[in-house]
Parts: structure tokens; C-alpha cells; sequence
């Protein structure tokens, strides 16, 4: 007790000051410490979920990153598989058309070659008609200088027999 | 009176007839036809007219064969015999034809044989 005394310690307001203290203590810690404690937590239950949430949008992210890949795949293999129908389709195409072309050429020299024949003939027959009435004409022409009296005659007696005949 | 186209046909033909003398047509009773029907005046007298000398015509190129050659010749009574035998005509007549070189053409009625050498090459060429 001396000793508190010499060091100037009064036990009564050492006490008094322990009261006050834990008075202190308790309202601090009911009107203070706690909402700021319950702050920090809310706090930390927020960053907790956000950091949850931020998991969930990575996989979310990672995993429709994969679908837009597989999609992405999926579609330029089908849009490979287009281009090569449509190639398959345009050289098919392609090549009716130059067959369909092909035979309309052939028909048509064909037809070419059966006009050109028919209007040779036509010509073949006209030269003929001509050469004979040509060959006609100078027949009588020479006959008719060349063929003497008697003999004109005679033929002349000859074709009115062929006539006596005939009536 | 009738003058249906039909009754008119007989009509020029019955005159027809009677202008006939041993089936060969007479002068002398044509004209007296002739004669009779200006006297009478019928109605539509062009047309029996007409048809009449058709009749006579006809009948007149039937009497008469020409024959057409190059030049004139002298036929032989058996041909002309023969001729006249056969088509009943009563005259021939030869023509030329300058045109033709050799052969001959004959004329009877309707009826036309052509022996020429232009209807033979004609022939020929066609």
C-alpha cells in the first residue's frame, strides 16, 4: 500500500478510473466497436460474394468462350462444307451446260449440213433443168440448120405414122 | 315464155341439130337459122346464139383436121384414108409452121397429137 502511496496511486480513484474504464470500455463497445465491426463484415461478406461472383463470371466467361469457339468451329466447317457443295453444284452445272451446248452445236451443224445438202441438191436439179433445155435449144438449132430437105421429110413422114398409130 | 338456161340449151341444141345434113354441118340451113331466128326475135337471143355457135364451132373443128408441119407436104391417100376413118372428119388441111424443125402436129377438135421435136425435147426437159 506504501508503495502505491509513494508512487502517488490513489486506490479509490484507481479504482474510480478502472470503473470509468470498463464504463468506457462497455459503451464503446456497444455504441462503437459493433456497428463498425458489423460494417467490416457486411464488408467482407461483399467482397466475399464479389469475389465468388467474379469465379462464377470467369467460368461463365471460360465457358462460353468454349461454345463461341465450338460454334465458331461448327460454322466454318459447315461453311467449308457449303463452299464445297456449292463447287460440287457449279462444276455440275457447268459441265450439263457445256453438254446441253455441246449437242445444241451439234444439232445445229447438223441442220446446217442437211440445209446445205438439200439446197445443193436444189442447185444439182436446177444446173440439170437449165443444161437440158440448154442442150434442148441448141439441139433444135443445130437441127434446124444442119438437117437436110429429104431427110426432114422423112422424119416429119415418120411422126405422122407414129400419129396414124396413135388415133 | 321460158327462158330457164336449161330450156335455152335445148333450145340451141335442137337448132343445132337441125343444121346438120349427114352429120355434117350445112351451110345453107345455117344461114336459113340464122335467117329465121333474126326474123323471130326470141327472147334472150344473144344466149341461144352464143350457145348455137359453140355448137357449130365444136362441131366444124370435129369436121376438120389440120396438120402443121415445117414445110408442105404431100400426104398419102392411104394416111388420109386412115385419118378421116378414124376422127370422121371430112377435110384436112396441112399448114406450116416455121417453128418446127421435124415432125408434125395434128389438130382435131379438142384432140391435139404432137409429134414434133420440140415436144419431145420438151418432153425430156420436163
Amino acid at each position: 500500500m506504501e508503495i502505491l502511496k509513494n508512487f502517488g496511486i490513489e486506490p479509490v480513484l484507481l479504482l474510480a478510473q478502472i470503473v470509468n474504464f470498463l464504463v468506457i470500455l462497455f459503451l464503446l463497445k456497444k455504441f462503437f466497436f459493433g456497428p463498425i465491426v458489423k460494417v467490416l463484415d457486411d464488408r467482407k461478406k461483399r467482397i466475399e460474394e464479389s469475389l465468388k461472383n467474379a469465379d462464377l463470371i470467369e467460368e461463365n466467361l471460360k465457358e462460353t468462350e468454349e461454345k463461341s469457339t465450338k460454334i465458331l468451329d461448327d460454322a466454318q466447317s459447315q461453311a467449308q462444307k457449303i463452299i464445297a457443295d456449292a463447287k460440287a453444284q457449279a462444276d455440275a452445272i457447268a459441265k450439263q451446260a457445256s453438254a446441253d451446248a455441246r449437242k445444241t452445236q451439234e444439232a445445229a451443224l447438223l441442220s446446217a449440213a442437211a440445209q446445205i445438202e438439200a439446197q445443193k441438191q436444189k442447185m444439182e436439179d436446177e444446173l440439170q433443168d437449165q443444161t437440158l433445155t440448154l442442150v434442148a435449144k441448141v439441139v433444135q438449132k443445130v437441127l434446124g440448120r444442119n438437117l437436110k430437105g429429104a431427110e426432114r421429110d422423112n422424119l416429119t413422114r415418120q411422126a405422122l405414122g407414129e400419129i396414124g398409130k396413135r388415133i | 315464155m321460158n327462158t330457164s338456161k336449161k330450156y335455152l340449151n335445148v333450145l340451141s341444141k335442137s337448132l343445132y341439130k337441125k343444121s346438120l345434113s349427114r352429120g355434117l354441118v350445112d351451110e345453107k340451113k345455117v344461114k336459113i337459122i340464122l335467117n329465121q331466128l333474126a326474123k323471130q326475135n326470141p327472147a334472150k337471143l344473144s344466149s341461144i346464139l352464143k350457145t348455137y355457135k359453140r355448137l357449130i364451132v365444136q362441131k366444124l373443128s370435129r369436121e376438120e383436121i389440120i396438120i402443121e408441119t415445117n414445110d408442105k407436104i404431100t400426104f398419102q391417100k392411104s394416111f388420109i384414108d386412115n385419118l378421116k376413118k378414124k376422127t370422121g372428119a371430112v377435110k384436112i388441111t396441112n399448114k406450116t409452121n416455121p417453128k418446127i424443125v421435124f415432125g408434125a402436129k395434128v389438130y382435131n377438135g379438142d384432140w391435139i397429137w404432137d409429134e414434133t421435136l420440140e415436144e419431145k425435147l420438151h418432153q425430156i426437159t420436163n
